[in-house]
């Protein structure tokens, strides 16, 4: 099973996206910044990885270009909920960067696995719970 | 002025002693022999003629050039343009007949010249001469400094008007000064004949005749120094009139630029804050959503509970649906140039499939499309929101009472848009006009000032969020148009959006 990369500076957002995913049984694991992102890439094999666009340190697009770079087949979800310029715009920008998808925040559930099964057909949805 | 006045103040004087003087020869040319009164008749004839021209063109000179006769004249014609023309062309009327007049005392001065050459001593002769080479000089530099001064006067340089006015006076100083020289000699030589019984009486005549002849001069070119200075006076007090119209014309476009400057920071502003407390709560929106969905499928079905947790989820989606429309309305408060395009008719057809079965039919729906092809600086959504939001309210305006919805889809020139929506700045050649009007109720007055604010609404609580037009305004604005309204209660609404007509897609001008 792959391993999720989550890159996100918010606490809650981090724990929401832990819990959605584990629901849906994937595995992810939790960075704060692009600093630890990188740091984690360094030792870790993952399948995808799920950004936020505005953070501090490495930049969200920053960390997008560089993930370009360093790892060409690494599939990057981006997400957003806007700011200085709206999440619209930042998505553009994203897409432009390399993101392999864009997503807004706050994003439905069956939305964010939807664009996650796009990269990881592996994983099955289980029968039992209702979807 | 005051020059003028201070030299025709002693000239005057010296016309009034001058005409008493020649009562007083006139009286002493009668009593000359009968061969002296021939030929002074027969040279004297021509030149009495000559100086009653020029006397009748003094005079000419003097009741046109009177302040009166051109303020009335200026006055008459509204156009300060007409005024100026005008006034230019009083002034060169003046001028002419002066010039005329100067002219034809030159005229009277040389032929004086040949009709007295035999009786007139050597020496006066020769210092007739110099005079009227003189005067001839002085006056053609006057002439060259009075071309000068219209020159700059027509520039608009206030320094070079200034510094050409200083040269002409000058040069009429000049000229005025040696008229008096020369009048003075003569006089003095005419006082010297007269008091020698010798004298021959038809020289005497002569030099009087020469000295009223320059007597004469002196007037004209005066009244032609007056005439110029009050035709200047006048263009002079035309020009600043005109400038400070310039003036407050330029006042008052920079007074609304700064207005509409302020409005568009202010609305920047509002639209960067919007967009930073959107961003935040959108963050916080996320476990909300999420989590609320994830609780909601663990509970039983049909739990209370369970609707709990649905509740949290619908409200959580209405939210991010209002910062949605907030985020919306904020990107068209920013001045960011979008390469953002969509065909108009194409993208209002494709609405129209959904929204004119949404109409109800005891509303009559008309639809025009006057223009094949228009491209805009949209997207298609954004397009169709706009035009489904200002369907939505003509069809609220109507309440559910029969009426009428007209949608026209026409292209109008800047000119026509610029008088659609005049404060607006609309700079594009072309632009594309979208009306959606109703016979609903109508907006009142005052509420039209406020209809593009955000969260402003007429509609019941719950009815409307009040985004609907301030979203649309900002999608208008975003795209380099505005939209206009105009309303009238009881008769009805008349929305027109004005986008400016871009570049298709292709990179090509649309041809149509």
């Amino acid at each position: 099973m792959s391993t999720i990369l989550i890159v996100d500076d918010d606490a809650a957002v981090r724990y929401t996206l832990q819990r959605v995913l584990a629901a849906h049984d994937f595995t992810a694991h939790p960075t704060a910044n692009g600093k630890e992102a990188l740091a984690y890439l360094k030792d870790h094999a993952v399948g995808l990885i799920i950004t936020d666009i505005i953070m501090p340190e490495v930049e969200g697009i920053e960390l997008i270009h560089t993930l370009r770079a360093a790892y060409p087949d690494l599939p990057i979800l981006a997400i957003s909920g806007g700011g200085r310029l709206d999440a619209r715009e930042h998505l553009k920008m994203a897409e432009a960067f390399g993101a392999s998808q864009t997503l807004r925040k706050p994003f439905d559930n069956d939305e964010l696995i939807a664009a996650i099964r796009q990269f990881l057909p592996g994983t099955t949805p289980p029968a039992n719970k209702g979807d | 002025m005051f020059k003028a006045n201070t030299i025709i103040i002693p000239a005057g004087i010296v016309v009034l002693l001058f005409i008493a003087f020649l009562a007083y020869t006139g009286h002493q040319l009668a009593e000359s022999s009968t061969r002296d009164v021939a030929v002074a008749r027969e040279t004297g004839v021509p030149i009495v003629l000559g100086l009653q021209d020029m006397r009748a063109g003094v005079m000419r000179i003097v009741t046109s050039s009177s302040e009166q006769a051109l303020l009335q004249h200026l006055t008459v014609n509204d156009h300060a343009g007409h005024a100026h023309t005008d006034a230019r062309s009083k002034e060169s009327e003046l001028v002419n007949s002066g010039q005329q007049i100067y002219a034809a005392g030159l005229g009277i001065l040389s032929r004086q010249f040949l009709a007295t050459q035999q009786n007139v001593p050597p020496d006066t002769l020769a210092r007739r001469r110099a005079d009227m080479a003189n005067l001839a000089t002085v006056y053609s530099s006057l002439l060259a400094s009075a071309r000068e001064l219209s020159l700059a006067t027509a520039s608009g340089n206030i320094e070079a008007l200034l510094e050409a006015k200083e040269v002409f006076e000058e040069s009429e100083t000049a000229t005025l000064m040696a008229i008096e020289r020369t009048l003075n000699a003569e006089l003095s030589i005419t006082e010297s004949m007269l008091a020698d019984s010798a004298a021959s009486t038809i020289a005497l005549g002569q030099g009087i005749d020469y000295a009223a002849a320059l007597i004469m001069l002196a007037v004209a070119l005066l009244t032609l120094a007056v005439a110029r200075l009050h035709a200047l006076e006048s263009r002079a007090r035309l020009r600043a009139e005109r400038n400070s119209d310039e003036l407050s014309r330029e006042i008052e476009f920079r007074k609304q630029a700064e207005t509409q400057l302020v409005a568009a920071q202010k609305l920047s502003g509002m639209g960067t804050l919007l967009g930073g407390i959107a961003h935040s709560i959108n963050n916080h929106l996320v476990p909300i959503l999420s989590l609320s969905q994830l609780l909601g499928k663990s509970l039983p079905p049909d739990s209370a509970d369970r609707r709990d947790a649905e509740m949290i989820t619908d409200s959580a989606r209405s939210a991010r649906k209002t910062l949605g429309d907030v985020l919306a309305f904020a990107r068209g408060t920013q001045d960011q140039p979008t390469s953002d395009r969509c065909e108009a008719i194409a993208a209002l057809r494709h609405l129209l499939q959904i929204a004119s079965k949404a109409m109800p039919s005891a509303i009559a729906f008309n639809i025009r499309f006057e223009v094949e092809t228009a491209w805009v600086g949209l997207t298609s959504t954004e397009l169709e929101n706009l035009a489904l939001n200002l369907l939505s309210n003509a069809r609220d305006a109507l309440a559910g009472q029969p009426g009428r919805i007209d949608l026209i889809a026409q292209r109008v020139d800047g000119a026509q848009a610029k008088a659609e929506s005049p404060i607006i700045d609309l700079p594009a050649p072309c632009y594309f006009r979208l009306e959606i009007s109703d016979t609903g109720s109508g907006i009142a007055p005052e509420v039209l000032p406020r209809l593009f604010d955000p969260f402003f609404t007429t509609k019941e609580v719950g009815q409307g969020t009040g985004l609907g037009l301030a979203v649309s305004y900002g999608i208008a604005h975003r795209a380099g148009g505005t939209i206009a309204v105009r309303s009238e209660p009881g008769k009805g609404s008349c929305f027109a959006v004005l986008l400016p007509v871009v570049d298709t897609e292709a990179g090509f001008e649309d041809p149509s």
